[in-house]
């Protein structure tokens, strides 16, 4: 289940990263996002990474647990990028 | 990068050698995130390329499967200083039974292996191949080279490896500005992204998985401070693995016979001691002697490669006290199991493999990249460098060829008669064999042709496997279905979506528009472009 | 040595690619060169100072020396005279050695 968690965490986190992001909100967002929101969701994401480091070590032990984290990390992280790539080229094309 | 020579600016310095580090030895890089990221599938992969092992069935304990397994050694080897038993695991699902012999057999191997069927307990003979561990032992130990050599060849890439990543973050002008643009469509841009997302994205995994590849040999590769200190005599390495390894001292045997315990009565022990832990092993060293002892490991669920196993007296079945590991052990034993990924589950298992061909895509991009930039910084009607016509040629043999070789491998093991004489090494031949034919095709055609070509075959070779294993095999998809073989099921599935995808790049790659100018081919600057829109998806 | 230094032109002469041989020489052996006897000097005082045993010093100063070895190779390649830059990379490789030796004779 902390598997499940932690991934998710990571993924919630890496969605508000990218919408923090002028050119990758521009993608999903119609209006643009204010300077205060974006503010608010790097704090967000960075409170949902350590929230995420926390339950795999938790759940893990510190060792695999920040090996599951890093993964976690990754795969969010490539999730959110292949999703916005595939905006991007619905968007231009 | 530059040819303006070393002017000690920091970024163009760190972009050269990002560039000639990566590029110099790529071969051998893609090679190694390729056959190695079969590591993390060594043992499923193993189960497809022996259809003859059976379907696992967990219904005995392990004392019960222990007991069978020592008794088959006994019978078998009865003189022998060592008995190993594999315990079947989620992973390796027959018993793996190995004895140290005193004397080399007739064979002339200081030991003895076989699988048994967990089942009947009567071994499991399975056809001579190399499976998943030959393909994944290439990635240290490479192939037609002495190991001696290889680890050392693998050593420098791998110091090359490290010196391009550290230099590709040094030298990333935008690494959170980019961090997830991935543009497609978009020519020499759109490689750029697939090579800083493919890097970027698994920057842990690279960082980790190149490190601890030093760390595999760590005095092999580096042995200075351990002869400028200790000296080079073998007894200072003795000292320095007793350090490193501590509870696997060895313990003399003393020429005299005792009654030992049976191994189920240390089973029972163990698993009081490890009530949560399934056991992965149990050995007996010096059996029948009064100085034999017992050895058992759990699987490991923490980092560290092997966990410390627990020793037990054989005849009166005391635990041998074994020494705490030091900090540093730890440390190093901790990367290295990162690097293997041991206590992975099935799960993380998958993130690693993925990872791992990441790394392959990482250095494919930089290939593509190098010489896209090439081209674009050609002067128009400027004449092509052999150079770079050589390099663009050779990336296809590279990067189309490897995984062309793969599947090869895996056919081969379905086709070749299995009575062939060194089967195991003739798969390993058609891997190489295929793969210079790939680059021989690429030098020989026009180059856009030549990616057309490979691509389908790939595609081919792939999406095609579920069908060779079900002619050819009785494990074909239906049955692994109704046998709930699900390992052998996902491999096939897992060729077929590989398959779809290499079909998709294949659609993506454009038609050759025109005959070739005789001798030199030119390279369609949108094969490149639409190829790299492929790349990612 | 530094005469590629001044040339700005984009041809790659042989004194060119000598160059970047020699530097690429030089990263490489004498970045472990250098790595072995630092590491093996901070060894030593790590061990006689009681920090740690001689097998744990040797142990973790390797494990450290590969990163320093990554940091010397870029250095290699990063600082503009070649010349200058052997002397010190085969300067101060010597100074440790000859300073391990002098304590570890103590």
């Amino acid at each position: 289940m902390s598997f499940a968690l932690g991934l998710g965490a990571c993924f919630v986190a890496m969605v508000l990263l990218a919408l923090a992001q002028k050119k990758q909100a521009a993608l999903v967002l119609a209006a643009p996002v204010s300077r205060s929101a974006q503010l608010a969701a790097r704090a967000a994401a960075a409170l949902l990474i350590v929230a995420s480091l926390w339950s795999g070590v938790d759940g893990y032990g510190a060792g695999v647990g920040s090996v599951l984290f890093c993964a976690w990390l990754c795969a969010a992280a490539w999730i959110v990028a292949l999703f916005l790539s595939w905006r991007r080229s619905r968007g231009t094309r | 990068m530059t040819s303006q020579g070393f002017q000690g600016a920091f970024r163009q310095s760190m972009a050269w050698l990002h560039t000639w580090s990566g590029l110099v030895l790529s071969l051998l890089l893609y090679f190694i995130f390729i056959t190695g990221s079969f590591g993390y599938f060594n043992l499923e992969v193993d189960h497809w390329m022996e259809p003859e092992r059976p379907v696992p069935s967990d219904d005995r304990s392990s004392a019960e499967l222990a007991t069978v397994a020592m008794a088959y050694l006994q019978r078998e080897y009865p003189d022998a200083a060592r008995y190993f038993v594999g315990l079947p695991t989620e992973r390796q699902t027959l018993l793996r039974v190995f004895a140290n012999l005193k004397e080399p057999g007739p064979d002339g191997k200081a030991f003895a292996d076989a699988y048994l069927d967990p089942a009947t307990g009567n071994p499991v003979t399975v056809r001579d191949t190399g499976g998943g561990d030959a393909l994944y032992e290439m990635h240290y130990s490479l192939h037609y080279m002495p190991y001696e050599v290889a680890i050392y060849v693998v050593g420098v890439g791998t110091l090359f490896m490290l010196l391009a990543l550290v230099t590709g973050i040094v030298t990333h002008k935008k690494i959170f500005v980019d961090f997830f643009t991935l543009r497609f469509g978009k020519g020499q841009r759109s490689w750029l992204d697939a090579h800083n997302v493919s890097s970027v994205l698994a920057l842990p995994f690279m960082l980790m998985i190149t490190y601890s590849g030093l760390v595999f040999y760590t005095f092999e590769y580096s042995p200075g401070v351990l002869f400028l200190n200790m000296g080079i005599d073998e007894q200072a390495q003795d000292e320095l693995y007793a350090h490193i390894y501590p509870g696997f001292e060895d313990i003399d045997a003393v020429g005299e016979s005792a009654e030992l315990l049976p191994v189920a009565n240390i089973i029972e022990r163990a698993q009081q001691q490890w009530p949560n832990q399934p056991l992965r092993y149990v050995d007996l060293t010096h059996p029948g002697d009064k100085a034999a002892h017992y050895g058992v490991g759990a699987i490991t669920t923490d980092l560290s490669r092997g966990g410390t196993p627990l020793r037990f007296d054989a005849v009166t079945g005391a635990a041998i006290p074994v020494a705490a590991t030091p900090a540093d052990a730890i440390f190093s034993d901790g990367i290295l199991a990162m690097h293997e990924g041991r206590f992975a589950d099935i799960r993380l298992r998958w993130l690693y493999f993925l990872s791992g061909l990441l790394g392959a895509a990482m250095v494919a991009t930089g290939l593509v990249l190098w010489a896209k930039k090439r081209r674009t910084q050609l002067k128009k009607n400027a004449p092509v460098p052999r150079s770079l016509v050589f390099i663009e040629r050779t990336n296809l043999g590279i990067i189309v060829g490897l995984p062309l070789g793969v599947a090869a491998y895996f056919w081969a093991n379905r086709l070749l008669p299995l009575g062939l004489e060194n089967r195991a090494e003739w798969e390993m031949h058609c891997l190489f064999l295929v793969w210079a034919a790939s680059f021989a095709h690429s030098g020989a055609r026009e180059l856009s042709r030549a990616w057309r070509e490979q691509v389908a075959l790939l595609a081919a070779l792939f999406a095609l496997v579920p069908l060779l294993n079900a002619l050819t095999t009785d494990t074909g998809m239906l049955n692994a279905v109704l046998a709930g073989d699900w390992v052998r099921l996902v491999f096939d599935l897992t060729c077929l979506v590989f398959g779809i995808c290499s079909a998709l790049v294949w659609r993506r790659l454009p038609v050759p528009v025109s005959a070739p100018v005789a001798g030199e081919a030119p390279v369609d600057q949108a094969i490149l472009a639409r190829a790299a829109g492929s790349a990612g998806g | 040595m530094q005469r590629t230094r001044k040339s700005t032109k984009p041809t790659l002469t042989a004194a060119y690619r000598w160059h970047v041989a020699a530097r690429g020489l030089l990263a490489f052996f004498g970045g472990f060169a250098l790595v072995s006897a630092v590491g093996a000097l901070l060894a030593t005082l790590f061990e006689r100072s009681g920090l740690m045993p001689q097998a744990q010093a040797v142990h973790v100063m390797t494990l450290v020396g590969y990163l320093g070895w990554c940091g010397v190779a870029m250095w290699v390649f990063w600082h503009p005279r070649l010349g200058r830059l052997t002397g010190i990379v085969v300067g101060s490789t010597a100074i440790c050695l000859m300073t391990n030796v002098g304590l570890r004779a103590l």
